[in-house]
C-alpha cells in the first residue's frame, strides 16, 4: 500500500544540511494500523508531510498504492492527495465559515464527482460519525471531539486508500480523545489503512503496529499483539 | 531606528513595497504638475487686464427684422439707444462695439506705414491689429489713457472708408512698433495717427508688450453681425443697470435678440475657463489620486501587522515600549515614502515634459515641489497612524500564543 | 466546477468586505476616469463619415493677389477661385459652401417670435455630397431658388416635428419654401468646417442654395479674410474675398491628380495674368487627413488622457497589493485545500473567477462613475458639451477594461499565495 526504500530528506539553509529524514524505509500493508512516534524534532512530521504528498524528498524511492511518487508533476500530486489520502490533522483545519456539510464537500468538488454522488458520500460519512444531524451546523457550534470526528469524515468521505493522522487526539480531553481513537479503531477494523503519528505512548501501544523514528532514522521496529489488554472474548472464556 | 533591520524588512516585501514606492512616486508627478496647471491658470486670470473689469457691463443684440437692412435706419435706432442707456442712473459711458477686449481671434486689419514697400518683412502680429470701430465715447467707456496726441471726436467720423485719410488713435505698442521715434501725425494704410493710449489686454494668448489695436469714429450697422453696446457703470449701481439695460433697448425698437448681458468679469473668468476648467480637472485627480494613496498606505501598514503580529509580541514581550513600536510601523511608512519622492523626481520632470507636448505649462519649483512631498508623507503617516496605534496595542502575551 | 468556482468567490467577497469593497472601488475609479476620458477621445477622434471619408476632399488653394510674406491662405476660397473650379467641372461634385446666421420664423404662424439659427448657405450638391440623412423630401437643387432644408431641432422648434415640405418660412424678412427635413445629424466632428470651434457645435439649422443666400446678404459669420472693402455679400463675388470652403467629391486617384492639376491650372493662368505674384500651393486633404492637419483632438483632452492613463497604472498598483494582503490572509484555507488534494491549476482558476466576479462589479461601478466624470469634464470644460458622448462601443470597452485590469491585480497575488508553505500553516 505504501512503501517507502531508503528515503532521504536534506533541509540546507546556508551552509548547514540537516537530516530530517535519513535512509528511511518502511512498507505499510492494506489495513494496517500503525502508529508513528517519536521525540519532538525527530522527523515524524517530515515522514508524515513526504507521506502525505505535501513535501518532496531528494533521495530513495515512494511508491503509494503502486504508483511511484518520483518526477510527478502538481497535477498529479494533487489529484494523488486528493483520491488516496486521507488527512486528519491535531487541530481538525475545518473552514471556519463553512457549514460542516460544505467543508466534506470541498475536497469532494475538487475531484469532480456528480451533485448526487457527492451528497450520497457527505451523509453517508456524516452518518458514519454520528453528526449527520448537524450537517448545516458550523464548526465553531461544534466540540473539539466533534470537530475532530467531522474532519475524520471529511477524510473518509472520498473513500481514500490511507488515511493519514497527525496527533488526531492532541487537542482533545480523555473522555473525547478514546470517542475518537474508538472511531479510528472501528475505521481499521472495517478494513481502512491508518498511519497515525502521536506522541502518547498508551495510545500507541493500543495500536496493531508501532514505528518509532529517532534522528531521522526508523531505530525501533516492533509489532505488538493487537490489544493487548484482556479482549471481550478472553474474558467470557 | 536601525534603518538596516527597516530596509531588510521592505526587501523581504519586495513585490509590495516596491509597488507602493512607484504609486507613491507616480502620485507625486501627477499631484506636482496639476499644481503647476493651476497655479498657471491663475497667474493668467490675474494679469492685469488695463481695463475697469468691475465697471464694465456688456449687452449683445442682433436685429431679427429686415428693417435693419436699411443702414440709416439701424443708424436712427443705435443712436436712440446709445442715448436711453446714457440715461441710466450709474451708467458714466456707453459705446457700440463690433468686438470686445479679451478675445482670441475677432475683427483685425493688416497695418504698415502708407510708405512701407510691398517686400518689406514687417513683423507678423501687425497683419492682424484689432479694429475698434466706436463713437468718440468709446475713450470714456474703457478709460483709455492717453499717451501721446489727442482723442477722437465726432469730426474724426468717416463712415465707410478704410482709406488713409482718416484719424485713428492706435494702441502704445502698436505705435512703439511701427514708429518707435513718434506716432502722432505719422500716415498708416488705415489712417493718419492723432493719437496713442495705454495698452489694454485685446488677446490674453499674445505678449503683453503686443497688443495692437486701433480706433476710429463710425459705428458699423450691419444688420448680419452682432452688436456689443458696452457700458461704463458705477460699481454700485451694476445690478440696477444690468436689470433694466435690456427692457431700456427692446422699449426703442424691440426687433431685436438681447443675445446676452454680461458683466467684464464674467467675461474675463469665461475667456479662461478652458484654463482653469483643466485645472480642476487634474485637481480632482489629484484628490482621487490622495484617497488611493491612503488606502493603500493603511493597506500596507494593516497587512503588516497581520503578518508580523507575533513578531511584534515578542518585540513587546522583549521590553519594546508601545511608542517604539508605533515608531517601527511608521518608519516603515516613511522610508517608503522617502523613496517615492526620490523615484517621484524623476516621474514629475517626466510627467512634466510629457505634458509640455501638449499644453503650454511651466516648470515646477524646488518650493512646490518641496510642499508636494510633504503633503504625500503627512498623508501617508495620518494613513498608517491608525494600524500602527492597534499595532502598538499587541499585548506581549501573543509571543507566547500561538496563533 | 465552474459553479463551485463562482460559490466560493462570492463567499470570500462577503467574508473580506471592507478589502474588496476598496480594491473593486480603487479600480473602478482609475478605469471610470480613464473611460470618461477615453470616451471624449474616441469621438474628437472618430471618423465622422467613414463609408466616404476617403473620397470626399477638402480644397485648398493659395490665390492672394497681393505680394506679401505672411503665411499664405489656403484653407479658405475666393468665389471667383471657387466658381472656376467648379464650373470647370474637373469633378463630378465640387461644393463651395459657408456658415452664416438669420432669425427665421414659420411665415404663417401668429407667433412673431423669430429663432436665432445657424445656417449654412451651400451648392446645392452639398447635402447629398455629405449623406446629410433627409426625414422628409429632400434637398434644393438650384444654387438660385428660394428652397431651403431644414434641420430636426429647428423643424422641432418652428413645426413641433410635423413633416413641413411646402412650408414656408420667413428668414431674415425674406420668403422661402422647405423642400427637406432633415433628421438628427449629429455628425462628430463636423468635418466640413472645423476651423473657429465649429467642428464640435452641431449641424446647422437651416441649409439654403449659395446664390441666393449671397443675394439675400446673409454675411459670413466665420473668419473671412480680405484685400478689398465690401458692403454686401453679393459683392463678395468679384472682389478678394475669402472665407468659402471648398470640398469636391473623386473616387479614384485619376480624378484626383486630374483635379490637382485643374487647379495648378488655375493658379498659373492667375500668375500669367500678373493677379498673383506669390508661390503655387494646392493641395487635397481627405476628410481623415484634414480632421489631422486641423488638429481637431483637443490638446487638454490629450494631456488629460497621459494622467487618467498614469492614474489607472497606480490603482492597478493599489488593488494588487491590497489583493496580496486579502491573500495571506488566508494562507491557512489555501495549504488546507493544498493538503486535500487541490492543484495549483485549480487554485489559479479559483483565483481567476474570484478576480472576474470582482471585475464584474468594479466593471458596473466604473460605468457609473465614468458618465459621473464625464459631467464633471462637462461642467469644467463646458467647450467639451457636444463631444461628450458615450456610446455602446465606450461602455463594453470601459466594463472589458476593468474586467481586464482586476485580473492583471489579482493574477500576482493569487499566483504567490499558490506557492504556501502547507505543512507549516497546518500545523498548529
Amino acid at each position: 500500500m505504501l512503501k517507502m526504500n531508503n528515503v532521504s530528506r536534506i533541509y540546507e539553509t546556508g551552509t548547514v544540511r540537516t537530516h530530517a529524514l535519513r535512509n528511511f524505509s518502511l512498507d505499510v500493508q492494506e489495513g494496517e494500523f500503525v502508529a508513528v512516534t517519536g521525540p519532538s524534532g525527530s522527523g515524524k512530521s517530515t515522514f508524515l508531510n513526504i507521506a502525505g504528498l505535501l513535501d518532496s524528498f531528494q533521495q530513495g524511492q515512494y511508491t503509494l498504492d503502486g504508483v511511484n511518487i518520483q518526477g510527478l508533476n502538481d497535477n498529479a500530486l494533487s489529484s494523488l492527495r486528493n483520491e488516496k489520502i486521507g488527512f486528519i490533522f491535531q487541530n481538525y483545519n475545518l473552514i471556519p465559515d463553512f457549514s460542516l456539510y460544505d467543508n466534506i464537500d470541498m475536497p469532494l468538488r475538487y475531484r469532480g464527482f456528480s451533485a448526487k454522488d457527492r451528497k450520497y458520500r457527505i451523509e453517508k460519512s456524516l452518518e458514519r460519525v454520528g453528526l449527520i444531524a448537524r450537517k448545516d451546523y458550523y464548526p465553531k457550534q461544534l466540540s473539539g471531539g466533534q470537530q475532530q470526528r467531522v474532519a475524520i469524515a471529511r477524510a473518509l468521505a472520498g473513500e481514500p486508500k490511507i488515511l493519514l493522522a497527525d496527533e488526531p487526539t492532541g487537542n482533545l480531553d480523555s473522555l473525547m480523545a478514546s470517542q475518537v481513537m474508538t472511531l479510528l479503531e472501528e475505521l481499521n477494523s472495517e478494513g481502512a489503512t491508518i498511519i497515525m503519528v502521536t506522541h502518547d505512548p498508551d495510545q500507541a501501544r493500543a495500536v496493531k503496529r508501532n514505528v518509532q523514528i529517532i534522528d531521522g532514522e526508523v531505530s525501533d521496529f516492533s509489532i505488538y499483539a493487537p490489544s493487548q489488554n484482556v479482549s471481550p472474548i478472553e474474558a467470557s472464556a | 531606528m536601525n534603518i538596516k533591520a527597516l530596509l531588510k524588512s521592505l526587501l523581504l516585501r519586495r513585490f509590495t513595497s516596491s509597488l507602493l514606492v512607484l504609486q507613491l512616486a507616480l502620485t507625486l508627478g501627477l499631484i506636482v504638475n496639476s499644481v503647476v496647471l493651476a497655479l498657471d491658470a491663475r497667474e493668467k486670470l490675474l494679469q492685469p487686464t488695463g481695463l475697469p473689469l468691475e465697471k464694465l457691463l456688456v449687452l449683445e443684440s442682433w436685429p431679427t427684422s429686415g428693417a435693419y437692412k436699411d443702414s440709416d435706419y439701424y443708424r436712427s435706432i443705435l443712436d436712440e439707444d446709445l442715448l436711453k442707456l446714457s440715461q441710466l442712473d450709474g451708467v458714466n459711458a456707453v459705446s457700440p462695439q463690433i468686438q470686445v477686449p479679451i478675445q482670441n481671434g475677432g475683427w483685425n486689419m493688416n497695418m504698415e506705414d502708407i510708405d512701407t514697400p510691398p517686400d518689406a518683412a514687417l513683423e507678423r502680429l501687425l497683419n492682424f491689429v484689432a479694429v475698434y470701430y466706436s463713437t468718440p465715447d468709446v475713450f470714456d467707456t474703457f478709460e483709455l489713457e492717453l499717451v501721446d496726441g489727442r482723442k477722437l471726436t465726432w469730426d474724426d467720423e468717416n463712415a465707410g472708408e478704410t482709406g488713409s485719410e482718416r484719424n485713428i488713435v492706435i494702441s502704445e505698442s502698436l505705435a512703439n512698433t511701427l514708429y518707435p521715434d513718434g506716432a502722432v501725425g505719422r500716415i498708416t494704410n488705415r489712417g493718419r495717427v492723432v493719437g496713442v493710449v495705454k495698452d489694454f489686454i485685446n488677446n490674453p494668448f499674445l505678449d503683453p508688450k503686443k497688443q495692437f489695436f486701433f480706433f476710429a469714429i463710425g459705428p458699423v450697422t450691419n444688420s448680419s453681425f452682432t452688436q456689443y453696446y458696452v457700458l461704463n457703470v458705477d460699481p454700485a449701481k451694476m445690478d440696477a443697470v444690468r436689470h433694466a439695460a435690456k427692457d431700456t433697448i427692446l422699449g426703442v425698437q424691440a426687433e431685436r435678440d438681447i443675445s446676452s448681458v454680461y458683466t467684464f468679469e464674467e467675461h474675463h473668468t469665461e475667456f479662461f475657463e478652458q484654463d482653469t476648467g483643466l485645472a480642476g480637472l487634474f485637481a480632482m485627480l489629484c484628490v482621487l489620486m490622495l484617497v488611493i494613496s491612503a488606502i493603500s498606505s493603511f493597506a500596507h501598514a494593516q497587512f503588516h501587522i497581520t503578518r508580523q503580529k507575533k513578531l511584534i509580541g515578542i518585540r513587546r514581550a522583549l521590553g519594546a515600549k508601545k511608542r517604539d513600536v508605533l515608531l517601527y510601523v511608521l518608519s516603515e511608512n516613511w522610508l517608503v515614502t522617502l523613496l517615492g519622492a526620490v523615484i517621484g523626481m524623476g516621474f514629475i520632470v517626466g510627467f512634466n515634459m510629457l505634458l509640455g507636448e501638449q499644453i503650454d505649462i511651466s516648470q515646477p519649483s524646488i518650493a512646490l515641489v518641496s510642499l508636494s512631498i510633504i503633503i504625500v508623507f503627512a498623508s501617508g503617516t495620518i494613513a498608517t497612524w491608525f494600524p500602527a496605534w492597534r499595532t502598538s496595542k499587541i499585548p506581549p502575551v501573543i509571543a507566547t500564543r500561538t496563533v | 466546477m465552474f459553479q463551485y468556482y463562482l460559490q466560493l468567490s462570492i463567499k470570500n467577497l462577503k467574508r473580506f468586505p471592507t478589502l474588496y469593497g476598496l480594491v473593486t472601488l480603487t479600480l473602478a475609479i482609475g478605469v471610470g476616469v480613464f473611460t470618461a476620458n477615453l470616451a471624449i477621445l474616441n469621438t474628437m477622434a472618430s471618423d465622422p463619415i467613414p463609408e466616404k471619408s476617403a473620397q470626399l476632399f477638402h480644397i485648398s488653394i493659395n490665390t492672394w493677389p497681393v505680394e506679401t510674406n505672411r503665411d499664405p491662405i489656403t484653407d479658405i476660397l475666393r468665389y471667383s477661385d471657387g466658381m472656376a473650379l467648379k464650373q470647370g467641372e474637373f469633378a463630378d461634385s465640387t461644393v463651395l459652401h459657408y456658415r452664416s446666421h438669420a432669425y427665421i420664423r414659420d411665415a404663417e404662424s401668429k407667433s412673431l417670435t423669430r429663432f436665432s439659427s445657424a445656417v449654412r448657405a451651400s451648392s446645392h450638391q452639398f447635402l447629398n455630397m455629405v449623406n446629410a440623412p433627409f426625414k422628409y423630401g429632400s434637398t434644393y437643387t438650384d444654387d438660385n431658388s428660394r428652397n431651403v432644408v431644414l434641420g430636426a431641432t429647428m423643424n422641432n422648434t418652428l413645426f413641433a416635428g410635423e413633416n413641413s415640405v411646402g412650408k414656408t418660412l420667413e428668414v431674415n424678412g425674406e420668403l422661402y419654401t422647405v423642400v427637406g427635413v432633415l433628421d438628427e445629424w449629429p455628425l462628430r466632428p463636423m468635418f466640413y468646417h472645423v476651423h473657429e470651434g465649429l467642428e464640435f457645435r452641431g449641424t446647422e439649422d437651416l441649409f439654403i442654395p449659395i446664390e441666393t443666400a449671397l443675394d439675400s446678404n446673409l454675411a459670413a459669420t466665420v473668419r473671412t479674410v480680405s484685400t478689398d472693402n465690401f458692403d454686401t455679400m453679393a459683392e463678395t463675388r468679384d472682389r478678394g474675398v475669402y472665407y468659402l470652403q471648398g470640398w469636391v467629391e473623386l473616387t479614384n486617384d485619376a480624378q484626383k491628380q486630374r483635379f490637382i492639376a485643374a487647379m495648378q491650372g488655375h493658379s498659373q493662368a492667375l500668375k500669367d495674368a500678373g493677379q498673383f505674384p506669390n508661390e503655387i500651393i494646392t493641395q487635397l486633404h481627405d476628410v481623415n487627413e484634414w480632421l489631422a492637419h486641423n488638429e481637431v483632438v483637443d490638446n487638454r483632452v490629450a494631456a488629460f488622457a497621459i494622467a487618467t492613463s498614469l492614474f489607472l497604472v497606480v490603482c492597478i498598483f493599489n488593488a494588487s497589493s491590497l489583493l496580496l494582503a486579502r491573500y495571506s490572509a488566508t494562507n491557512f484555507d489555501t495549504a488546507l485545500k493544498r493538503a486535500l488534494g487541490v492543484s495549483k491549476q485549480q487554485l489559479l482558476m479559483q483565483g481567476m473567477v474570484e478576480g472576474a466576479v470582482t471585475g464584474v462589479i468594479s466593471g458596473l461601478i466604473s460605468l457609473l462613475l465614468a458618465y459621473a466624470f464625464l459631467h464633471v469634464s462637462v461642467m469644467l470644460l463646458p467647450n467639451l458639451e457636444y463631444v461628450a458622448v458615450m456610446g455602446a462601443d465606450m461602455l463594453l470597452l470601459g466594463f472589458l477594461l476593468a474586467l481586464f485590469t482586476t485580473l492583471l491585480s489579482s493574477l500576482y497575488p493569487v499566483v504567490r499565495s499558490r506557492t504556501v508553505a502547507i505543512s507549516t500553516e497546518l500545523k498548529g
